[in-house]
């Protein structure tokens, strides 16, 4: 074992941090803006609509990360550069930002996952919770907003924790579409040396760190929801 | 006699294939407390929900203070406007959980009704004064027991100043000592201009404490008077069922 190339491979693995978390985040937080009103629809007495969303998600959530990105790769590769020509633009594939095609694979996979996460924690707020606020007189809109969101938070956590530390070592599946993030930082560093060994021993570090980090970020929410209310 | 302050018409409600309620008629003065009862899977709870549109009822009429609504063709905004002149007491309680006694109070009276914060707080407080729970206006639905959730329920309900209260078996969910006092504290409501209706399985409670009994049976109400009409001489067969075991045996001295 190579200790001074691992500490190397560390640091290039570690400038590569921001790359990994706008990666995990972005598709994160997209898949929290488009699963709650999702997960809400599916819910809903709307006619058809349920079902199809019902439908793709099962679909997506059926479909490895790695397989997803690759397809999203291919596709565009073939159609991008024909696309911009038709819409007139000058942007081409090869320049494109690979992270790019590989946060829109991460994206649907957060969103698919992200729906899941809240139609339990949906389930989780008892009817009861809706008659007494409609009762109140509350609308719909305001019942869901005052009542029924924040009490889905804490039934919501835990599984929102294990979707976003997913998505971190998800991330790492970019590196197959060359985007340079943390596992592809340390493999880089490793190019000239062949010691790949520690190369991925320092990623694993540094992925193990992040995913300690947000971890115990969410046990410190899930404490505090717990103190101030029991669900 | 003043003028019903509620008022229904030949109210219909079915889930599914199955008709459970199969016309009703009601009338309820201010103020007046009706008590309603009826064995267990006859419609109560879901009557009462038809009349804050918690059920949506198939047809008839619906008045409450001045608003009628054809039931089969009520509008969101008929229905928020006639769910702001009721408030509802829950069998389970049903308070915010995400919210504190003093905030499941005031939310229907700011949010709903558009009351000014200082003065829903003032309201609420003097509700919680009158059930007893003003000191606790801090703490969170889980941290009090039932008797205590139960009255921050009729708190919550009161606070609204409702033309018409339901109550849907509030002590069901109690213990027996628990019971009675919440049943005080239904009692000590008498006097208010509200009109109350109670769902209820204590017979003692609805003999003493109301101004009219309903019995209901399979959809229908079968007899409506003064308790001491229905109670001490029920014209129906089936309403003298009803009432025989709790005549016998539970009440002896109202009826010598
Ligand atoms: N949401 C629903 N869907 C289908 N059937 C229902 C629903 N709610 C109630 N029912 C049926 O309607 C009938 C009346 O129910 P309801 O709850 O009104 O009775 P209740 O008089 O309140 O009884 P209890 O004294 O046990 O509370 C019952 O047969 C019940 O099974
Ligand atoms: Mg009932």
């Amino acid at each position: 074992m190579d200790f001074a190339f691992l500490w190397t491979a560390l640091q290039a693995a570690a400038a590569r941090i921001p790359a990994t978390l706008s990666l995990a985040f972005v598709p994160f937080a997209a898949g929290i803006l488009v699963g709650l009103p999702t997960a809400l629809v599916r819910r809903s007495s709307l006619p058809v609509l349920p079902n199809v969303l019902a439908g793709l998600v099962a679909l997506i959530k059926g479909i490895p990360v790695v397989l997803m990105m690759l397809v999203f790769f291919v596709l565009a590769s073939e159609t991008f550069d024909g696309f911009m020509q038709s819409l007139g633009l000058p942007w081409t594939f090869r320049e494109l930002d690979k992270s790019l095609v590989a946060g829109a694979a991460l994206t649907v996979y957060a969103t698919a996952a992200m729906c899941e996460v809240f139609r339990g924690a949906l389930a989780a707020v008892p009817q009861s919770q809706y008659d007494a606020a409609y009762a109140a007189g509350l609308t719909g809109a305001q019942t869901l907003r005052r009542i029924i969101l924040p009490q889905m938070v804490a039934p919501a956590l835990p599984m929102t924790c294990n979707i976003l530390v997913a998505l971190v070592k998800s991330a790492a599946i970019a590196s197959l579409v060359s985007v340079v993030d943390v596992m592809n930082g340390a493999v880089i560093a490793a190019a000239g040396n062949y010691r790949f060994l520690e190369a991925y021993i320092a990623a694993a570090l540094v992925y193990w760190a992040l995913c300690l980090l947000i971890e115990n970020i969410f046990r410190l929410a899930e404490k505090k929801c717990a103190r101030r209310f029991a669900v | 006699m003043s003028e019903a302050v509620l008022t229904v018409r030949n109210l219909h409600k079915s889930f599914g294939k199955a008709e459970v309620l199969r016309g009703i008629d009601l009338e309820v003065r201010p103020g007046e407390t009706v008590a309603l009862l009826g064995s267990s899977g006859c419609g109560k709870t879901t009557f009462l929900r038809c009349l804050n549109f918690l059920e949506k009822a198939d047809s008839g009429t619906l008045a409450i203070a001045g608003q009628t609504v054809h039931l089969q063709r009520a509008h969101k905004k008929d229905i928020l406007a006639l769910r702001r002149k009721t408030a509802m007491v829950f069998q389970d309680y049903g308070l915010y959980r995400n919210k504190t006694v003093l905030q499941n109070v005031t939310e229907g009276l700011t949010v709903a009704r558009g009351v000014p914060k200082a003065q829903a707080v003032t309201r609420a407080l003097k509700s919680l004064e009158q059930v007893g729970m003003a000191a606790r206006s801090e703490a969170y639905p889980h941290e009090l027991s039932g008797g205590q959730q139960q009255r921050v329920g009729i708190a919550r309900a009161l606070a609204l100043e409702p033309a018409v209260l339901l109550f849907d078996e509030p002590t069901s969910a109690l213990d027996p000592e628990k019971v009675q006092e919440i049943l005080d504290l239904i009692r000590s409501l008498k006097d208010t201009p509200t009109a109350k209706i109670i769902v209820t399985h204590e017979m003692a409670f609805a003999y003493e404490c109301a101004d009219s009994v309903i019995f209901m049976d399979e959809g229908l109400i079968l007899e409506e008077g003064a308790p001491k009409d229905v109670f001490g001489n029920p014209k129906n067969e089936r309403t003298r069922r009803f009432l025989e075991r709790f005549t016998a045996d539970k009440a002896p001295e109202y009826f010598i």
